[in-house]
């Protein structure tokens, strides 16, 4: 569980560089941007209090 | 068993940290990294756009600033740290006296309640954009609407509260938030591009093309915004190597790099310096800079409009969350520096008084619209400190002088390192009083560190005259 968590915040991370950058090669508009950015912000926060700051299982 | 003692308060506060207890590199990287990517670099940012810097200036002084913020980190203040292992505190108390150290600590607890009401100041921006009250423009001294006062004294309330309850809850929150946050200051800066290029007209397909963008419509120079100095390369280079003056030459930072393997180590403030202090800048920048191109009579630097229009609530959210998660560690360190002047006074009363100041601070725009000026004003009345520091480790022993005078005297205060504080400050005011261009506030600490050196060793012969080492 902690695995696919870790898994899912990591991709989060990468989609907020992800995002803006396909707004700026004019894939999505501004309001999409905004959209998913916010997305990946919840998705981030969500998976990673899962995880962060608390002891890995033996 | 006393290091056990000394756990359970955390800190090694009165005794050096034992070898077991350093850490390697990579712990200093991360935490620099995020300390220094903070909400208050959503204002410095726009500020250099407000000063009239040119992409030349900006870049360039920001790289090499940084650069030598880091060397001061490598260089003056990790090499003693690591081999003390004391915090400031301590080695200030063993050189200048209980007295001296209390004087500090009031002049620090103080900078860092403005400090923390500007950060203040950038959260409640933020709220503006929900609650649409009229928020204070760049030239604003003070507070110009009831909506503006109730929102600072809202978010003032909460980060208080919760500083003083003890910030663990916090520092999870920024924990967590840090990565995220480094990112969304990157995607301010993508967009910022991104829209530029589209409100310009402008073809950006190779760097000579994105050069010329930045040249001609981000970072043009010229004559900056009424109100405002003009900011050149050396403004910019001095800004950014001594913003953090205070931290790396006035030897705060002991605390943290005595627990440092090596003194090397101090290289992980580059994370904090490069990420936060040149991209999180220059992101920042250019969505002001958009701002003012596409409307050249909005000159309000308000970070919470600036990262809406970019990134829709996300902008919002890393705006509070910035302002949060660094005022909250700011308004507790102040806490615990007015505390060690109130002993019997609990942290929780000194750190909601404090917070309370700060909030009080925050109200005023005049702190973070100024605070290009405030940051160099903090690091320079920190910084002679720093000097005696410096000159009581490395030089002292080669002039047969005694370090660590107040211990070895059991004194109160060691009148030499005080006046050597006190009068290399007046020093300093007296040439930015001048109005010299050379000796404006941003470029007179260097200077005063040599003074502070010089006063200090000279006044430490006198004192010891007739004693030997």
């Amino acid at each position: 569980m902690r695995k696919l968590m870790e898994t899912i915040s990591y991709l989060s991370l990468v989609a907020i560089v992800v995002i803006p950058s396909l707004f700026y090669a004019e894939k999505i508009s501004l309001d999409m941007n905004k959209t998913l950015l916010i997305v990946a912000t919840v998705v981030w926060f969500a998976s990673a209090l899962c995880w962060m700051g608390r002891e890995k299982e033996s | 068993m006393a290091e056990e003692k000394q756990e359970k308060h955390g800190e090694f506060e009165r005794e050096p940290v034992p070898a077991s207890k350093t850490r390697g590199l990579k712990a200093f990287v991360g935490m620099y990294a995020g300390e220094h990517c903070a909400g208050t670099e959503l204002m410095i940012g726009p500020l250099f756009v407000a000063a009239g810097v040119s992409a030349y200036d900006v870049i360039f002084g920001l790289l090499l600033g940084n650069l030598l913020a880091v060397f001061s980190w490598m260089f003056l203040c990790a090499p003693i740290a690591v081999r003390t292992r004391l915090t400031l505190y301590y080695q200030l108390e063993k050189i200048c006296g209980r007295n001296l150290v209390t004087l500090y600590n009031l002049a620090n607890g103080v900078m860092f309640c403005f400090l923390a009401g500007s950060m203040i100041t950038v959260s409640a921006t933020a709220l503006g954009v929900w609650f649409h009250f009229p928020m204070p423009g760049l030239n604003d001294l003070y507070p110009n609407s009831m909506g503006w006062v109730l929102a600072v004294l809202g978010v003032g309330a909460i980060i208080t509260v919760v500083a003083a309850l003890g910030y663990d809850m916090v520092s999870k929150v920024a924990n967590i938030a840090a990565p995220w946050m480094v990112l969304v200051f990157l995607g301010f800066g993508i967009i910022g591009l991104r829209q530029f290029i589209e409100v310009t007209g402008a073809e950006v397909n190779s760097l000579s093309s994105l050069w010329h963008l930045c040249t001609t419509s981000i970072w043009k120079g010229g004559d900056p915004l009424p109100g405002q100095i003009k900011f050149t390369f050396w403004h910019v280079t001095f800004f950014a190597w001594f913003c953090n003056m205070a931290m790396h030459v006035g030897m705060s930072d002991l605390s943290v790099f005595r627990f440092a393997k090596k003194s090397w180590h101090g290289i992980a403030s580059g994370a904090g310096m490069y990420v936060g202090h040149f991209m999180a800048w220059l992101a920042a920048s250019i969505l002001y800079a958009l701002q003012l191109h596409l409307d050249p009579s909005n000159t309000d630097v308000l970070p919470g409009p600036l990262a809406y229009r970019a990134a829709g609530v996300t902008g919002l959210i890393c705006v509070i969350v910035a302002g949060w998660t660094t005022a909250n560690p700011t308004i507790y360190r102040a806490g615990l520096a007015f505390q060690a002047i109130m002993p019997k006074k609990s942290r929780f009363a000194v750190t909601i008084g404090t917070g309370l100041l700060a909030t009080l601070a925050g109200m005023f725009p005049a702190i973070a619209m100024r605070l290009l000026g405030f940051v160099a004003l903090y690091g320079l009345i920190l910084m002679p400190m720093g000097a005696v520091i410096f000159t009581d480790f490395w030089i002292f022993p080669k002039l047969g002088l005694k370090q660590y005078y107040a211990e070895h005297r059991s004194l109160k205060i060691n009148w030499a390192a005080a006046a050597a504080w006190l009068v290399t400050l007046a020093i300093c005011v007296a040439l930015v009083k001048s109005g010299k261009p050379q000796f404006q506030l941003y470029f007179v600490a260097l200077p005063g560190w040599f003074i502070a050196s010089a006063l200090y060793i000279a006044l430490s012969k006198l004192q010891q005259k007739g004693e030997t080492a």
